[in-house]
């Protein structure tokens, strides 16, 4: 494909996203416009409950190559993003949140794609600025989900990624309904790329999650990508059910043979804490994966879209720069003149 | 200067136009159709897909379809030799989560409501659409006409009624004069020249409200869009086959006789610009389309359509046409194309006709016959 001819679509999702979204258009446009010749820029608006998409759809009057795709309710900031991605007719895809800060990234990160890069990841250099619980917490969840669970999980990698449509495809073939954009795309294999940034200060993060949430986020991750824990709590298990066949035989023994056991109530004690412990661990573990279950075994539809509205204002129609005109005709390979049947009828001819 | 007398005047050659007038010469003597461009159909007759309806189209508006249903047959049978022969027409209705407002269950079930013929496509066909955007695929009786013969019949039919055709002739005033009389004033040219004529017809569609402009009568509330078709060259498997992907921002496909090449348009990228004539027209529509170079959407459309269809990777743009399309603000809401037959009280025998349609033209003719004929009469060929 001719790099000139080559579609760019940006994927965004928002939420409650009012004061900063105008902002943001523009400056994603402003990157957008000089660096390609074909872009869109789809806004996928996850219920908002503010004037986001008042915002939105006026700057769709002004604004060209942007389509507001609202989502009929909430649905989760991942599910947004798989919409986009069901929607964005681009030959590379931008994802990323409404962060100010990340979009001068933008035609570095494409260029890598372009590179043969199926996948380029943004991969934040340093965790400055999250809170010191988040860090550790990170650390660790990293260290467990690669080291012990071996998950193929990309350190630090933000909501920021580049996908070929290739790898679009791919990750919009898998169903699942806990999505984890990042994994699914390391998931879908092919040739993968970390582009490693920082953000300036003053331009954080759009917020950083609360202890909860990023909890359940640690939970979902693993639950949904590996069935480790349920192999490890299963071992455990069948070592302490061995250990306690051991105890029952040596009670057993003892019984036999006439001897005292000792003072009981204290080993009784003991074993029914431990046996509960383990029980109810194996019964926590356990549920989180039959509520997955459940919730994957619903054929239900990822979301419900309420509406789509384009910008009224169509790309192809600012007037592009001479250079652009120049190079499609080069490499357009013998595209004919049509003729217009010798009537005002217009014809364009790149 | 001479004025010429007329029974009616036609402004406008398109294929309303010429089908007005031919209808028009079975209750008068004299009339003559005033066509600004160089000839006849040149316009928005040309500059379509050429798709004949058959009511598949309209799954949400039922009226529409059965109106649709009720035309086709008529439109097939009497321009038979217009129509391109050996065409499969498919339609291809995607999964609600791909943005479409009818489900596969609803589409058969609303086709076997208006009767229109609909079976599931062969295999062949099926496997040319991508699993995860579309439900599922459906073999319709649709057809396409070749707008350049049409345009040789519609020249051929109008010689043999003997209905006067004066083609560049731009229409730039009207005006009542003794009594019921309609002066249109229109150059020619470079001369300015008048025709007078109990009865005018504003067959101009997009340029209805011009037209009422010049006769000093307030606008009709219409919708204009910059529309652009892009011709393709489709590889061969496609060459005798019509894909319409419905029902929601999607694209439509087929083959364009006048060209040997496959007409593409897409509801989201073939729509340039739109706007709502408010008052007096507002806006220059004529210069819209000699604004040059218009810059083409089609790799917009050509992308989209790849994601459906993945053997059109192989399709090669040639070139685009554009129009101005013009529909009734209303059919924005409930997707209906009901015809304009609208007279304004201050010059009642001016008549506004406007159709998005080709094969609306039967109810065009209706409401003609209503205005000529005895009360309690009822026409009952179909022809023109």
């Amino acid at each position: 494909m001719p790099e000139s001819d080559c579609l760019v679509s940006v994927v965004v999702p928002l939420s409650n996203d009012e004061a900063s979204v105008e902002a943001f258009v523009s400056a994603v446009t402003g990157v957008l416009r000089p660096n390609y010749a074909y872009y869109e820029l789809v806004l996928v608006d996850d219920g908002s409950s503010d004037g986001t998409v008042d915002k939105v759809s006026a700057l769709l009057a002004t604004v060209e190559g942007i389509r507001l795709i609202r989502l009929s309710r909430k649905f989760g900031t991942e599910i947004a993003i798989a919409s986009g991605l069901s929607a964005v007719i681009g030959d590379f895809v931008v994802v990323m949140l409404p962060e100010p800060g990340l979009v001068e990234l933008i035609p570095e990160m494409v260029r890598r794609a372009q590179g043969g890069h199926d996948v380029v990841f943004g991969v934040r250099r340093s965790r400055r600025g999250d809170p010191r619980w988040l860090k550790v917490g990170a650390s660790f969840f990293y260290w467990f989900c690669i080291k012990v669970l071996g998950l193929d999980i990309p350190q630090n990698a933000s909501e920021f990624q580049v996908l070929s449509r290739r790898a679009v495809n791919a990750i919009l073939q898998i169903k699942d309904k806990y999505r984890y954009l990042h994994i699914l795309s390391a998931y879908v294999g092919y040739v993968r790329e970390y582009f490693a940034y920082e953000l300036e200060s003053g331009h954080g993060r759009r917020r950083t999650r609360g202890l909860v949430e990023a909890m359940n986020l640690a939970i979902g991750i693993i639950v949904t990508n590996s069935i480790r824990p349920l192999r490890l709590v299963g071992w455990l298990a069948a070592c302490v059910s061995a250990l306690s066949g051991m105890y029952f035989g040596y009670v057993a023994v003892l019984r036999i043979l006439g001897r005292q056991t000792g003072e009981a109530w204290g080993t009784v004690a003991l074993l029914t804490a431990g046996m509960f412990s383990l029980v109810l661990m194996v019964l926590a573990v356990l549920s989180e994966y039959v509520g997955r279950i459940l919730d994957e075994s619903r054929d239900r539809p990822l979301y419900h879209i309420r509406e789509e509205k384009t910008s009224s204002v169509l790309l192809t129609d600012r007037g592009r720069g001479n250079v652009v005109m120049a190079s499609l005709q080069t490499d357009g390979g013998g595209l004919r003149e049509a003729s217009s049947q010798g009537a005002p009828i217009q014809t364009a001819v790149r | 200067m001479e004025l010429i007398q007329y029974d009616a005047i036609v402004i406008g050659g398109g294929f309303f136009g010429c089908c007005v007038a031919l209808r028009l010469k079975a209750y008068m003597e004299r009339v003559v159709i005033l066509e600004k461009e160089d000839g006849l159909l040149l316009r928005a007759s040309y500059a379509n897909q050429g798709r004949v309806h058959n009511g598949y189209h309209y799954p949400r508006s039922l009226l529409t379809a059965l109106r649709s249903r009720t035309n086709f047959p008529r439109f097939v049978s009497q321009y038979a030799e217009c129509l391109d022969q050996g065409t499969d027409h498919y339609y291809a209705v995607c999964k609600g989560e791909a943005m479409s407002k009818v489900n596969a269950t609803q589409f058969r079930t609303f086709c076997e409501r208006v009767g229109a013929p609909v079976t599931r496509a062969p295999k062949e066909i099926r496997d040319l659409f991508n699993p995860d955007l579309v439900e599922e695929v459906f073999q319709v009786r649709e057809r396409v006409f070749d707008a350049v013969k049409l345009r040789q019949r519609m020249a051929k039919d109008l010689d043999d009624a003997r209905v006067e055709v004066r083609v560049r002739s731009d229409v730039v005033g009207m005006v009542r004069i003794n009594g019921a009389q309609i002066r249109v004033d229109f150059r020619s040219g470079g001369r300015s020249e008048s025709v007078a004529a109990g009865h005018v017809f504003n067959c101009t569609y997009s340029r209805t409200n011009r037209l009422l402009a010049a006769a000093g009568l307030p606008a009709i509330p219409l919708k204009h869009e910059l529309a652009e078709i892009a011709l393709v060259e489709v590889p061969p498997h496609l060459s005798k086959v019509a894909l319409t992907i419905m029902d929601g921002p999607f694209m439509s496909l087929m083959p364009f006789p006048p060209r040997g090449v496959h007409s593409l348009t897409h509801v989201r990228y073939t729509p340039h610009r739109s706007w709502l004539d408010v008052g007096q027209t507002s806006v220059d529509a004529e210069g819209l389309l000699r604004e040059k170079p218009l810059e083409t959407s089609c790799v917009y459309m050509l992308k989209d359509a790849q994601r459906y269809v993945r053997s059109l990777e192989d399709a090669r743009y040639v070139g685009s046409i554009w129009e101005i399309k013009t529909v009734l603000p209303q059919s924005e809401v409930d997707d209906s194309r009901p015809i304009l037959f609208a007279r304004d009280r201050s010059l009642p025998n001016l008549v506004s006709v406007m159709g998005g349609k080709i094969d609306n033209v039967y109810d065009v003719l209706f409401e003609i016959d209503k205005c000529f004929l005895p009360t309690g009469e009822v026409r009952v060929d179909a022809g023109v």
